[in-house]
């Protein structure tokens, strides 16, 4: 138990107490006192609404656009994340021609500004660019105003880049929890005359399942945060179609300083992030694992 | 108590530095007002490196003329410089004298932020024009400063590959429909009419100069909605048939395909002039004005650079006085010449060669007269939010224009009657 003989702790820790305080409780406190206001930056004033902006949100149908379009880009991208994520990391733990170049060819995305990526993926996009052409040479139709400027396809066209960036993160992660996989395990199995596909799935799987619990919760995190990609791509357009939460909470506190509507709109995000998390947790058996 | 010794000193160092820092700063303060010198905060747009060494000039020489006044200028971007002059005003920090868009000159006024300079800009009320966003219950908030409006620029090489004459421009709407869907059919990357994607505080500057110039109208003289009319049904089916004669894109990619030479007509602003003469001066095109049905010159969008005071400014008099300098027409024009177009708000369009000897600017100064700024409401955010997405909607088929109309003007009266906050 912490007692003021540790006085000299609190001293230390005091800049970063100072800072969480500040930066960070103030505001998430601040901002579930603001929801339940209507407010007026520019004149200064607000007044008590109780919880009418929560139920204009549900009103709102670009709110409820901005909710569906976050929900499908979490599920739609992180199963491929993750998968994607552990492929490359078993792959590339053995021992392969260029594996270095390939792991850093992976990570570097990752490690890149998003405004970059966000920019160079536009271009990509672009009417004639290289993704029609891909698509071309597969068969596929391409939209006539470019990926980017259709209803259909400027959602997928986000979620396939956020996949490509992110995964190598996860990647590097998943690398580092294989080399934590105690080898004797494997030798015991090879043995046992295990196979690839026995080992992955009694060995390497059930020992990466932690890191898999840490990636799920903190990939699902980022990606209901998902606003970069969004406000240099497509401001959330065409037609609200890639519209996502947080995007709809800049646009309603900063650009139409609806501070106590966008704060309602930031809890509700809240919320929805928690009990995707606590839904986690509980799938995941958290007792096993911890 | 060792640690306790150090908790003492460490919050004691902490007061003596922050003390000192307050110190400092009054200190400042202090030598100016022993000097009776006076010191205005001004927050300005103007960074491009050209523009800036203009407003540094004409800064040096007010501070020349007025020894006593001290200008401190603080640079905004557009992208963020909204978002810091609120937090500005709600801050309780704001700017002495602020640079604003037209469109945000009544936010600030009705809410109070702005100092009411009537009595300072009534001699320069008959000798500018486009005063129109700078007022608010007859009261006079801003000085115009910079305007600009938009018009067509065409690529003469299209035209004749279309086998158009590039010497006869469309004037009326039908001609202005048939060169949009001949150069269209020369197949990509060329496109005929460059119709702007939804982006916000954009797309209704070029949608509304179709209504416009078909004599519609958003709001009446009453403040009450007035979209759903007849006139705006008949722009609206205009421009989804200009839509479909061409491509949908952000400005930004508009211009860059007009520069490219892919784009038949490209509705912008002045500031292509200046990148077609960086980054591709030996495109064949022209500028021509906002056709209307019947041939006649049509109206355009305006935008305007305005000047205003905050209410909070100590010395509003000065201010304005530097105001008064800096938006003179000879100041002006200086500014305009650095960045490349724009107009001083005199009136007449200035002697010199910078417009007499350039038949393009000589277009955009005759559509300048023909061109309107947004309703001047202090709702007008949220209205021309409704406008846009009425127009996506309308781009992406997603309603008839009867229907779109309809529903929109239902939005704009909940608006104008609603309380928004």
């Amino acid at each position: 138990m912490i007692s003021f003989r540790n006085g000299k702790a609190y001293l230390f820790i005091l800049p970063w107490l100072l800072t969480l305080c500040l930066f960070w409780l103030f505001p998430l406190f601040y901002s579930l006192y603001l929801s339940f206001f209507a407010t007026d930056v520019i004149r200064g004033s607000s007044h008590f609404v109780g919880l009418r902006n929560y139920f204009y949100l549900w009103q709102d149908p670009d709110f409820i656009s901005a909710v569906k379009n976050t929900v499908i880009f979490v599920i739609g991208t992180i199963p491929f994340t993750t998968v994607l994520a552990l492929i490359a990391a078993i792959g590339l733990s053995t021992r392969i021609p260029l594996s270095n170049f390939i792991k850093m060819s992976l990570v570097i995305p990752s490690i890149t500004s998003m405004v970059v990526m966000a920019l160079i993926f536009s271009q990509l996009y672009a009417p004639g660019g290289i993704a029609e052409s891909l698509l071309r040479a597969f068969g596929l139709d391409i939209p006539a105003n470019g990926l980017l400027l259709s209803e259909k396809s400027a959602l997928p066209s986000i979620m396939v880049m956020d996949i490509l960036i992110a995964f190598g993160y996860y990647m590097l992660i998943y690398l580092a929890a294989l080399q934590n996989i105690p080898h004797n395990l494997y030798e015991a199995a090879d043995l046992d005359g295990a196979g690839f596909l026995a080992k992955l799935r009694y060995i390497t799987i059930p020992y990466l399942k932690p890191i898999t619990l840490f990636i799920l919760v903190i990939n699902i995190i980022r990606s209901f945060q998902i606003f970069i990609e969004i406000f240099v791509m497509t401001k959330g357009g065409p037609l609200n179609s890639t519209l996502t939460m947080v995007y709809f909470v800049y646009d309603v506190g900063f650009v139409k300083f609806d501070m106590g509507y966008a704060s309602a709109a930031a809890y509700v995000l809240f919320i929805i992030i928690a009990l995707f998390s606590a839904l986690q947790l509980k799938l995941f058996h958290l007792k096993e694992v911890v | 108590m060792k640690w306790f010794k150090v908790l003492i000193a460490f919050a004691a160092l902490s007061i003596i530095v922050v003390s000192a820092a307050f110190l400092f700063v009054s200190c400042g303060k202090g030598n100016n007002s022993g000097r009776t010198e006076i010191t205005l905060s001004f927050w300005q747009f103007w960074t491009d490196p050209d523009a800036k060494a203009v407003i540094e000039e004409l800064v040096a020489e007010f501070e020349k003329i007025n020894p006593k006044t001290k200008i401190v200028i603080t640079d905004l971007t557009w992208g963020e410089g909204h978002s810091k002059i609120v937090v500005g005003f709600s801050g309780g920090n704001p700017p002495d004298i602020v640079e604003l868009g037209s469109d945000w000159v009544n936010e600030f006024s009705s809410r109070g932020a702005l100092a009411d300079i009537t009595v300072y800009v009534r001699d320069l009320i008959p000798e500018r024009i486009m005063w129109e966003p700078t007022r608010l219950d007859d009261s006079y908030y801003a000085v115009p400063w910079f305007l600009d409006t938009r018009a067509i620029f065409y690529n003469k090489d299209l035209f004749v590959k279309a086998k158009l004459d590039p010497n006869s421009v469309p004037d009326n709407w039908d001609d202005f429909l048939s060169a949009c869907k001949a150069i269209n059919k020369l197949g990509r990357p060329v496109a005929g009419f460059g119709a702007n994607s939804y982006e916000k505080h954009r797309l209704y500057k070029k949608f509304l100069p179709f209504v416009w110039s078909n004599g519609g109208e958003v709001i009446d003289n009453f403040a009450k909605a007035d979209f759903n009319s007849e006139r705006n049904r008949e722009a609206f089916r205009y421009y989804l048939k200009l839509v479909k004669a061409g491509i949908i894109d952000n400005q930004q990619n508009l211009d860059g395909k007009f520069i490219d030479g892919n784009l038949g007509f490209d509705f912008s602003g002045g500031w292509l002039l200046k990148n077609i003469e960086r980054n591709n001066p030996k495109l064949n095109y022209g500028v021509m004005a906002v056709p209307s049905p019947s041939g006649e010159i049509g109206t355009s969008f305006a935008g305007g650079e305005y000047l205003s005071i905050s209410s909070a400014c100590a010395h509003p008099k000065e201010a304005m006085e530097f105001i008064k300098f800096i938006t003179d027409v000879p100041n002006a024009v200086k500014l305009c010449k650095a960045v490349g177009f724009g107009f001083p708000s005199g009136g007449n369009l200035p002697t010199d060669p910078f417009y007499s000897r350039n038949v393009n600017r000589k277009i955009f100064y005759k559509q300048l007269l023909h061109s309107r700024m947004s309703p001047n409401n202090p709702k007008w955010v949220y209205i021309e939010e409704i406008i846009e997405k009425m127009v996506e909607k309308g781009m992406y088929g997603k309603g008839t224009p009867k229907e779109l109309l309809s529903q929109a003007n239902d939005n704009i009266k909940q608006i104008l009657i609603g309380d928004i906050n």
